[in-house]
């Protein structure tokens, strides 16, 4: 008659190799998992800071002066006409152009100060990008 | 009257190795991938950090040379000081040989160091000095 079920030797053989495998995986499952929840939302966080570098700075470059007309608004003129706005105290950016405009909002990944004026080409503003803070200075022109 | 041979009950021990043997090999796999996203999203952010804070040092620099026509490589440093970065950025002026009429140019250069999973990386930004 044949043999059914596994012998004490064979059971003890997977348990043990159950117990290495798990040892060893947890700790990597664990992080997988996490990754996997956490990184979704930080790519769409720094594709908006991208977005919102390359709107910004389109909008200087085509321009040759700037202005501050409110505490958070900017007016590009002397090339294509832009108007640069901040939303949300600083936590998001709004650019208008004379066809329409875009907005970018950072979901904690980027927020700057109001606009201070340097010269007739330049503005800056404190930017705090994850726990980097730098004096960001935007000026028009190429 | 023929006796049917009866099936062995459950799993053999080969077929529980091989199935704990296959899904390690697709863990790991998996794990590769997860490991890639995540250098690739790091590489995100430190180019993310290195545009913003190179072309905030660029129109610094410009804002100022175009003001009184004038570069010192210690303001630079000082600029730079001003910035709270997790990495090193270094400035330099070099002369190329084909600039024959006294211009400059300023390097402005971002350095990602190298970590246990990512090799280091050096960010650069030039600005030619009138």
């Amino acid at each position: 008659m044949k043999k059914i079920g596994f012998t004490l030797i064979e059971l003890m053989i997977v348990v043990a190799v159950l117990g290495i495998t798990c040892t060893y995986f947890i700790a990597p499952i664990n992080q997988l998992h996490h990754w996997l929840k956490t990184d979704d939302a930080e790519m769409v966080r720094q594709q908006k800071l991208t977005e919102a570098f390359m709107l910004v700075r389109t909008a200087f470059y085509d321009s040759s002066f700037v202005e501050i007309t409110g505490p958070d608004e900017l007016k590009l003129s002397g090339g294509k006409w832009r108007r640069i706005l901040r939303l949300k105290s600083g936590e998001g950016i709004r650019v208008e152009t004379a066809g329409g405009g875009r907005q970018v909002v950072f979901d904690g990944a980027m927020r700057f100060s109001a606009f201070q004026f340097l010269d007739a080409k330049t503005v800056w503003c404190q930017t705090q990008i994850d726990s980097a803070r730098l004096p960001m200075v935007w000026r028009c022109g190429k | 009257m023929k006796k049917k041979a009866s099936r062995a009950f459950g799993l053999s021990l080969i077929e529980v190795l091989v199935t704990v043997c296959l899904l390690s090999i697709l863990f790991t796999g998996a794990y590769g991938l997860a490991g890639t996203k995540k250098k690739a999203m790091r590489r995100i952010k430190e180019n993310n950090m290195a545009m913003y804070a190179l072309e905030s040092l660029r129109n610094r620099i410009l804002a100022d040379v175009m003001r009184d026509f004038t570069f010192d490589v210690k303001k630079a440093e000082l600029y730079i000081k001003d910035m709270y970065l997790p990495f090193t950025v270094t400035a330099e002026t070099v002369v190329p040989s084909e600039f024959r009429d006294g211009r400059k140019i300023l390097r402005l250069k971002m350095k990602v160091p190298t970590t246990n999973d990512a090799i280091g990386r050096i960010y650069v930004r030039e600005v030619v000095l009138p």
